[in-house]
């Protein structure tokens, strides 16, 4: 116990003299952030997606459409364009565009007759939240013509058939109103009722994108500055210390378990300013700071013994330098540090969550975002803590063999 | 207390020791003579705890110091910090480390530079502090491997004295080096060794003794070997070392039979360059047993 102390205040006196290594390894990963926030900016993080509209029929379908999205809160979050099938093909397959509707000639008139009818939507593969909103929208539009088939069918159909000089927009309306009201008393007031819960006001408070990357920003400082404190026990077994260590009463663990726990401290300093700056700066607000420090600091001692053993498996600095950085970098990309999962395709979000670091993220925004169910909680723990354990017993191995033996 | 037993060390297919055996007893300087290479470092590794030996028994009695041929010391901390470590390392703690660590420093000359990194030390100084980070816990047994490598006379000086304080104080301190008069100087008892076995053992007296009271002459120039061993065969002179640039005779009364050896020499078809002439040393001694100089 007495050695292990040594061995952390050693370590912590070495870092402390060569402060400003640590500070890049610290700052770069705040710059990065701050780029990121400049770019996208700090107002509310709202998708926006283009719907090109190829409306062939020129009917009532394709003005309710327009209408239902026009109005109301979808307006912020599409917007549409007339284009021809053609065009729209083409600008779907360059990537211009969030998905393409084409609204086929004669759809009113077979909704009228009660026919089959189909609108196509095609979509951007590239993207994954967009396009699903546009389906959702057209979905509802889809099922709008249905039920009105089901409750007004007869009369349209009758319209339908009347000759062009008789028909009268007027008497279709009064039929479908008197339709409607017959059915009205089944209908008010209504057996079936929709209860809505807001789980949380939209009002009080909408993710910027800064905010949205904030849990990745905190892992990528834990991720940059691990990789640049593993890269310490090479220029001690460089200098033959670790043998000496190992030719004293003292065990290489507990050389190892000081360098963590130096590691740690530092980690969690550098982790509470990218707090305060988040606080501070960015105006993020800050949920379970504790929870979310404990959780952090766990996975700082993953990442750090992770990317020791990477390095352990390689017999020079140089190569093992390489390694780790070329381990730490994609992982960062990868794992939601530079781009939000949010903003992630469908497809590359899974990926990510499946990453090591992605895996501790996405807890980090879970724990941050609010009360996390102690079972749940306990589990993450336990997994972060045995895979950081193994890890350490596996670097301390790899450490005797590399540098003793 | 140091026992060896018949040690043997394997790299791969390179028998870095084989067959060692030797005692070093309490209060004396025993030295591990040998070239680079020779097995010497391996044996101290062994010795340490840090290698397996493949073969043979070691028992080394009492706390164990190691001063490793590398500086194996945190450059950003200071002395004493490094010093407050290494004690740590080997259980002291409290008072008597840190009085350990003042005189430690005394010793070693470096008190007054105590407080500033390592950094800016000298490498004189570094390997001093090196040493004293070896024996700042007070060893029974001391391992020295090449503790003066690179090191300015001075430091060098200050060195000797301290491991010959060391051995008054009554440990075992097993000394290497590939520096015939360091050994010469400094050790009680010397054990040659290359390739991994002993060529000689014993006191200075006793190896000297198996030279036999013969001067060493040494002839540098250009050389026929062969002809030098015809030459030379039999007439009370041993031709220790014959090579194209260099060689060795060892003959009693050397500088009186110095005209008639070089008069030989040359008609064998030798030019001389330069001639010196000595007493039996380790160095003689060592190129006695293996035929050559110390590699370095």
């Amino acid at each position: 116990m007495h050695f292990l102390w040594l061995s952390t205040m050693k370590d912590l006196r070495r870092y402390h003299r060569d402060v400003a290594s640590l500070a890049l390894w610290f700052v770069l990963p705040l710059v990065i952030a701050a780029l990121i926030g400049l770019v996208f900016g700090r107002e509310d993080a709202r998708p926006q997606g283009l719907l090109l509209i190829a409306d062939e029929d020129h009917g009532f379908a394709g003005s309710f459409l327009r209408e239902s999205i026009s109005r109301g809160p979808l307006a912020t979050m599409l917007a549409m364009q007339q284009v021809d099938r053609a065009e729209g093909r083409q600008r779907i397959d360059t990537g211009d565009g969030s998905a393409l509707l084409i609204i086929p000639k004669g759809y009113d008139r077979a909704v009228m007759r009660d026919e089959p009818a189909q609108w196509t939507l095609i979509t951007n593969p590239e993207l994954s939240l967009m396009p699903r909103v546009v389906r959702e929208v057209a979905s509802a539009n889809v099922d709008a013509a249905s039920y009105l088939q089901q409750v007004a069918g007869s009369l349209l159909r009758a319209y339908e058939d009347l000759p062009a000089s008789r028909r009268s927009i007027t008497e279709l309306a009064a039929g479908v109103g008197r339709t409607v009201s017959g059915v009205s008393t089944y209908l008010n007031p209504p057996r079936v009722t929709l209860k809505t819960t807001v789980i949380a006001d939209p009002a009080a408070h909408r993710s910027t994108v800064t905010e949205m990357l904030f849990p990745g920003i905190v892992l990528l400082v834990v991720l940059m500055m691990s990789a640049g404190m593993s890269l310490e026990i090479w220029k001690e077994a460089g200098a033959g210390a670790v043998r000496r260590v190992a030719a004293t009463p003292c065990s290489l663990s507990g050389f190892l378990a000081g360098k963590l726990a130096a590691t740690i401290v530092v980690l969690l300093v550098a982790i509470l300013l990218t707090f305060g700056a988040a606080r501070v700066v960015f105006g993020i607000p800050l949920r379970a700071c504790v929870l979310a420090l404990a959780w952090s600091a766990c996975c700082a001692m993953t990442i750090y013994c992770g990317l020791l053993l990477v390095q352990l498996q390689f017999a020079g600095e140089r190569t093992a330098t390489t390694v780790a950085g070329m381990t730490m970098v994609p992982l960062a990309m990868l794992g939601g540090s530079f781009f939000p999962l949010e903003s992630m395709p469908e497809s590359f979000a899974n990926i990510a969550r499946a990453t090591p670091n992605g895996w501790m993220l996405v807890r980090l925004k879970f724990i941050l975002a609010g009360p996390v169910p102690a079972p749940d909680l306990a589990r993450d723990f336990g997994v972060l803590l045995a895979a950081g354990a193994v890890a350490f017993a596996l670097v301390r191995w790899r450490m005797e063999r590399r540098f003793v033996a | 207390m140091v026992q060896v037993k018949r040690l043997r060390c394997v790299y791969g297919s390179v028998v870095a020791v084989n067959d060692l055996s030797f005692a070093a007893r309490p209060g004396e300087i025993f030295g591990l003579l040998g070239p680079n290479g020779a097995g010497k470092t391996t044996c101290i590794t062994c010795l340490s705890g840090l290698l397996r030996p493949d073969g043979g028994r070691i028992s080394v009695a009492g706390p164990l110091g190691v001063v490793p041929q590398e500086i194996a010391l945190y450059d950003e901390l200071s002395a004493r910090e490094n010093l407050c470590y290494w004690g740590g390392a080997h259980g002291m703690r409290g008072r008597a480390l840190r009085d350990r660590v003042q005189e430690v420093l005394e010793c070693t000359g470096l008190a007054d530079r105590a407080a500033e990194p390592v950094a800016r030390f000298s490498g004189g100084m570094k390997r001093r502090l090196n040493f004293a980070c070896g024996v700042v816990h007070r060893p029974r047994v001391l391992l020295l491997d090449e503790p003066t490598v690179g090191v300015d006379p001075q430091s060098r000086v200050r060195l000797l004295e301290l491991t010959r304080e060391i051995a008054r104080g009554g440990a075992t301190v097993l000394y290497t080096t590939h520096y015939m008069e360091e050994a010469e100087s400094l050790c009680d008892r010397v054990v040659i060794i290359d390739h991994g076995r002993i060529l000689a053992e014993g006191t200075l007296p006793e190896l000297r003794a198996l030279l036999g009271e013969r001067d060493l002459v040494r002839f540098s120039g250009v050389f026929q070997p062969a002809e030098v061993h015809r030459v030379f065969a039999g007439d009370g002179i041993e031709v220790v070392q014959a090579e194209e640039s260099v060689v060795t005779l060892a003959l009693a009364a050397a500088s009186r039979r110095l005209p008639a050896i070089i008069a030989e020499l040359s008609g064998a078809g030798g030019e001389i360059r330069a001639t010196t002439i000595s007493q039996p040393n380790l160095e003689s001694l060592f190129i006695k047993l293996t035929g050559k100089e110390l590699r370095e």
